[in-house]
């Protein structure tokens, strides 16, 4: 054994802060030492880090030479501050996402994904340890630009809140970009796919990086040198939302890379379901701040697509609750009539989506009735988000509801059924909205035609007649729309009574065994007044 | 650990790749300070079987069990007592040993003093010490397969599947190897050995299993095995003289069959694989008044069991 390798596992500390030093060292997620340790070593983080120093060093030297004289009377810090970004967001929005992304297809790759699998870690260790260990490499990317952005500040021209709201916005989307990364990183795991999600990750991290940054230079510094509470506030939704986000890619990435047999539907629906709830708050919010129900049309007509994908996604899902999940099964009949939606198979998560469209677009009814007058007097015109939001949960339910029932025909066993179902869904739409739409041209012998119930399947042009208030056409269509939705929602309903009427599993003698052994046995009862 | 629960269970195991049956209503248990040989040849479902035990794999029917933990349903609880040593193993660049060891010491939940302990004890035994500091990369193929050695037993664990561990070492580490899986059966695991060297196999595994297209063709012990597929051995006499006398005094024994002679050598098959009356059956030629030179027993050996057994048809 070396010397040095003894004296590391000898040496006991004496101080108090370098025990919890120690105390902090063993508790880390193993993870985030491993990471640290590779990156740190690595030669890729030598150069991407040598590089940021030289040209942060460079810009500054170069930029103050340009502006010399006008320095030293004019305000110079918007320029400086402008490149710093620009320098800052390769690292942050380019390199750190995708070492992320090949950090785990790397894992996959060398064959060490598998070791990892069956150590006590779990899943959800793994990837939050791998974004903490990205984290911390923002951090130094950061301490390494801090003293020029500092720099930026003193030479005025730019506000203390507005570098601290921009910089803030640069590491929220970089933390975003790094799990969206990971998600992407843990779903592939066919050499080929892994190539395809490289490409398709690298197209998209260049892509926001060159948006975020004329962002920057265009709005966040030119017109925005002191940013208002509404803006703060606008960014506070936002980072909200995006928050939720993050936390839904990283689950969902665990979720991929995890045994099968694991419950992962209930975190990752209760987060979609938190995530749809901050939607609804900051819709709100907006409505009230903007006082007009557009938003509201807005955010159902936004908030529909991805409801629309989660669920496309979740009529893939096997369908099964496995004996394991169903440990854990609400006990009472009033829990499993509400809480079993949260649970695996597709039916159930059919409902869920469903019913959480559903819920929001109650919320959004009942801000319309209750301020719609008021708002739709101040502004001179109608709103149609009460009807708008039925329609898109009436097409929700038909829709996923027939791609559900298509899943139930192929086997459970069969791989990539996530695949199947978009492949599925996508094929749907393009059908029910195409061939009426061909067929109603070929009927008119190929000249142009209005609305009429035949397209009542087609959401986008459904949508826009009710937007522009062309209710004749309507009628026939809502009614439709509405009597289809109702009876694919029931069908599926009924078939989901087989889950619903699952109960609540105990466990394994051996689990429940070993439970009982690690509970502290209760000391003996002596009778003092008997001896031993 | 219960006392008399088998540290690993197969139940009835079925896992099919499209139109491939890997693993066909597979069962088999072993119990602790069992080693268990698992044979086959390539492709016959072994990898498979043991990723399912590892918990890397799913079954379609049946249970794989681990100290009576379910492997579907409790893997969490599995893998705190099972180290796997897979075929194909992967290591992290811009590591040393000791770093590597002791991430997967952390892994587990190995904290402190504890740590410093397993690090040391599992250096010590698969004889990394001397190189705790060297870079996983400049390691031989043998120190990175003792290197994942370490790794599959740094928690301590109370079953060990190995799989191919073997593979690609010299002589002399495999007999290093060899020792050491002894000497952890002798600590009370149990351990799952496959491996393509059966001659170490026979010598080491307490029973074996042979498996082929997904089936598991026979188990027990190797004797258990052999006596069942040739319940009989060959005899080999060499005499000063008296050759041709001697097959004719055999000719009238019971269980004996097969008798050749040439000139003072007789072979024969004697229809009992007890050591005890093959003692005998020496005693009885010499007190016969002939005069053995040699008296020797065949035994056949693990490869001779597995050639019969398997037909080399791959799926």
């Amino acid at each position: 054994m070396s010397d040095g390798f003894q004296h590391r596992m000898i040496d006991e500390p004496q101080r108090g802060w370098e025990r919890l030093w120690l105390w902090a060292g063993e508790h880390v997620n193993p993870i985030v030492i491993k990471e640290v340790r590779q990156s740190l070593k690595s030669k890729q983080f030598t150069i991407s880090f040598g590089l940021t120093l030289v040209a942060a060093v460079g810009w500054t030297l170069v930029a103050i030479s340009m502006m010399v004289p006008r320095i030293f009377y004019m305000p110079a810090g918007v320029p400086l501050l402008a490149g710093y970004f620009c320098i800052l967001a390769a690292p942050l929005m380019v390199i750190i996402p995708l070492v992320a992304f090949l950090s785990l297809t790397a894992e996959s790759e060398d064959s060490t994904f598998e070791l990892l699998s069956i150590s006590a870690l779990s899943a959800r260790q793994i990837v939050y340890g791998k974004m903490a260990s990205a984290c911390v490499q923002i951090l130094l990317y950061l301490s390494a630009l801090a003293p020029s952005i500092v720099l930026t500040y003193l030479l005025r021209g730019v506000g203390l809140s507005s570098i601290l709201l921009l910089l803030g916005w640069t590491v929220l989307l970089s933390i975003a970009e790094t799990a969206l990364g990971m998600l992407l990183g843990a779903i592939a795991r066919t050499r080929m796919l892994q190539v395809i999600a490289a490409v398709v990750l690298l197209g998209g991290l260049f892509w926001g990086m060159g948006m975020w940054l004329s962002f920057i230079i265009n709005f966040g510094l030119a017109s925005m040198p002191v940013p208002g509470w509404s803006e703060f506030l606008i960014s506070a939704g936002l980072a909200s939302v995006l928050a939720a986000i993050v936390s839904i890619a990283l689950r969902a990435a665990a979720a991929a890379i995890d045994f099968p047999s694991e419950n992962h539907s209930t975190p990752l629906r209760r987060r979609i379901l938190a995530l749809l709830g901050l939607i609804c708050f900051w819709t709100i919010v907006m409505i009230l701040m903007v006082q007009e129900m557009v938003v509201a049309q807005v955010m159902l007509s936004l908030v529909s697509i991805p409801m629309l994908v989660i669920g496309t996604l979740m009529t893939g899902e096997r369908g099964i609750i496995s004996p394991r999940a169903q440990r854990s099964l609400p006990k009472t009949f009033v829990g499993r009539v509400f809480l079993t939606w949260f649970y695996p198979g597709a039916g159930l998560g059919y409902v869920f989506i469903v019913g959480s469209f559903a819920a929001f677009v109650a919320t959004i009814a009942v801000l319309e009735i209750t301020f719609a007058g008021e708002f739709s007097n101040r502004n001179g015109r109608n709103s149609n988000a009460l009807l708008v939001g039925y329609v898109l949960l009436c097409y929700l339910a038909f829709y996923l509801g027939i791609n559900r029932l298509l899943m139930m025909l192929v086997p459970r066993q069969q791989p990539s059924r996530m695949v199947g179902a978009v492949a599925m869904m996508a094929a749907n739409l393009l059908l029910s909205h195409l061939a009426p739409l061909f067929l109603v041209y070929y009927a008119n012998d190929y000249r142009e035609f209005d609305y009429d119930w035949h397209q009542a399947f087609n959401i986008i042009w459904t949508v826009r007649e009710i937007l522009d208030n062309n209710s004749v056409d309507l009628g026939a269509s809502m009614v439709i729309i509405t009597l289809c939705a109702i009876g694919v929602f029931g069908l599926n309903l009924l078939l989901c009574t087989r889950d619903v009427m699952l109960i609540r599993v105990g466990l394994p003698p051996r689990v429940r065994e070993e439970e009982l052994a690690k509970q502290p046995t209760p000391a003996p009862i002596i009778d003092p007044f008997v001896d031993a | 650990m219960v006392a008399s629960q088998p540290m690993i269970q197969l139940r009835r195991v079925f896992r099919s790749f499209g139109s491939t049956q890997a693993v066909h209503d597979v069962s088999f248990e072993v119990e602790a300070g069992q080693v268990f040989g698992y044979i086959g040849p390539n492709g016959a479902g072994k990898t498979t079987s043991m990723r399912i035990l590892a918990t890397l794999d799913l079954p379609d029917y049946g249970d794989a069990l681990i100290d009576g933990f379910s492997c579907v349903n409790d893997p969490d609880r599995v893998r705190r007592r099972l180290g796997f040593m897979p075929d194909n193993f992967g290591t992290y660049a811009n590591m040393n040993c000791i770093e590597y060891l002791d991430f997967f010491a952390r892994s587990y939940g190995i904290l402190g003093r504890d740590r410093t302990r397993a690090l040391r004890r599992t250096l010590a035994y698969t004889g990394l010490d001397k190189i705790a500091e060297k870079s996983i990369r400049g390691l031989s193929k043998g120190m990175r397969q003792r290197l994942c050695l370490g790794r599959a037993m740094i928690h301590d664990p109370a079953v060990l599947i190995l799989d191919e561990p073997a593979n690609g070492l010299d002589p002399r580490a495999r007999i290093e190897l060899r020792q050491m899986i002894c000497g952890l059966a002798a600590e009370g695991k149990a351990l799952l050995v496959s491996s393509h060297i059966l001659s170490e196999l026979g010598e080491m595994c307490d029973s074996i299993g042979i498996i082929e297209r997904g089936k598991l063709i026979v188990s027990g012990t190797v004797a258990e095995i052999k006596t069942k597929l040739r319940p009989h051995i060959d005899v080999l006499v060499q005499l000063t003289d008296g050759g041709e006398q001697l097959s004719h005094w055999l000719a009238g024994k019971p269980k004996v069959a097969n008798i050749q002679v040439s000139e003072r050598v007789v072979r024969f098959q004697f229809a009992c694989t007890d050591p005890q009356l093959q003692a005998e059956l020496l005693r009885a030629i010499i007190s016969a008044n002939f005069s053995v030179l040699e008296y020797s027993t065949e035994s056949r050996s693990l490869e001779d069991v597995f050639l019969q057994i398997t037909t080399g048809a791959v799926q």
